[in-house]
């Protein structure tokens, strides 16, 4: 389970860091760039593993203390960041930065609730 | 009216969908594995998971000119919020187990008060005859006085739990009541900063005088002498005049 804790801290700080990335593009009123995209993908592909990894671990036999609540948040963690993208998929205006701030903050809360629930 | 493709509304819709996952798994997962605990609670955070669902749906209509539903819906929901908020501090032996709304939200970080009014707010914003600065005024000098006022309330339960030594009961009423007017006044805010067109240090300064009390409303009084809750294009004609 160590390992699994470990990238579940990853996904927290490097969420916590594009929330700060999308959130200060927001205040000085940019458009949304493009690389902020590739960031909240390359966080989507962290939480990926982390998931993978996690029902893994269930499937083999692992039984966490909240076991649903537990599975619910790691199959939620996946869902977040393609919908946030998708939902301004063709809008690069500054309130769309504000969107990915709040999927990213959304998605670091859930990985903070998968470390408690395991 | 044609859906306006950028603005507030879609970080507002992005909110209450993840509080529509969040608070139905959470509902239906309790109400499935132990809803013999506390069924009381359980049926009331479906209930704000339904009110969630509802809002996304009020503000998507919102958005493309149909205000209608909206403007009863976020009431509705800020009326429930506050409802079991205040009903949970009092009557705590009706909550064997917390709710969505239980202290407020305290458990999501206080953002189900803050939602409902970030909602109305927008939605006075949607108004065209309305100059969207007028609301925000408003709300900033009430979110203001409020805050002041539960800190005072804060301040007196802990002068009840430590100095005289008489139980915490204030104590634990006014923290949740302080921490959500503490929300709304950050939230309010930020509003107040883009509208207003606020300086940076104006607006880091609005959002200090949150953390130590009763500084709020110095800061409204301030604000207020030096002509920084006027509008921008009055103020712009007050300075320019000779």
């Amino acid at each position: 389970m160590a390992v699994l804790d470990q990238i579940s801290w990853i996904v927290v700080g490097y969420a916590v860091l594009v929330a700060l990335v999308a959130a200060y593009a927001a205040y000085r009123w940019r458009e949304r760039p493009p690389w902020l995209d590739s960031m909240a993908w390359m966080l989507e592909l962290l939480l990926a593993v982390r998931a993978a990894a996690g029902l893994g671990s269930v499937l083999s036999g692992e039984r966490p203390d909240s076991y649903s609540t537990h599975v619910g948040y790691l199959l939620a963690s996946v869902c977040i960041v393609p919908l946030a993208l998708r939902s301004v998929q063709d809008d690069r205006g500054a309130w769309s930065l504000g969107v990915i701030a709040v999927a990213a903050v959304a998605v670091a809360a859930i990985s903070l609730r998968i470390l408690v629930t395991k | 009216m044609s859906q306006p493709r950028s603005g507030g509304h879609q970080v507002l819709l992005l909110l209450y969908a993840l509080f529509t996952l969040a608070a139905g798994a959470r509902s239906l997962v309790q109400l499935a594995t132990k809803a013999d605990e506390a069924p009381f609670a359980y049926m009331l955070s479906l209930l704000a998971a339904l009110t969630y669902g509802l809002g996304w749906y009020a503000i998507r209509r919102a958005a493309e000119g149909d205000t209608g539903f909206a403007s009863r819906m976020l009431w509705v929901e800020l009326a429930g919020v506050l409802t079991v908020g205040t009903l949970s501090l009092a009557v705590p032996d009706w909550f064997p187990d917390a709710t969505v709304w239980s202290d407020f939200g305290i458990g999501y970080g206080f953002v189900p008060v803050a939602l409902p009014v970030a909602g109305l707010l927008w939605l006075r914003a949607q108004d065209p005859a309305r100059g969207d600065e007028h609301g925000v005024v408003t709300a900033f000098r009430f979110v203001a006085f409020a805050e002041a006022v539960s800190w005072l309330g804060l301040l007196i339960g802990m002068f009840f739990k430590y100095v005289v030594d008489a139980g915490e009961g204030g104590v634990k009423v006014f923290g949740p009541i302080h921490g959500t007017v503490f929300l709304a006044y950050l939230v309010i805010t930020l509003l107040a900063w883009r509208h207003l067109r606020w300086s940076l240090p104006v607006a880091v300064l609005a959002l200090a005088a949150s953390v130590p009390p009763f500084c709020t409303v110095l800061f409204e009084v301030w604000a207020k002498r030096t002509g920084r809750l006027e509008s921008p294009a009055r103020r712009e004609a007050f300075t320019s005049s000779p």
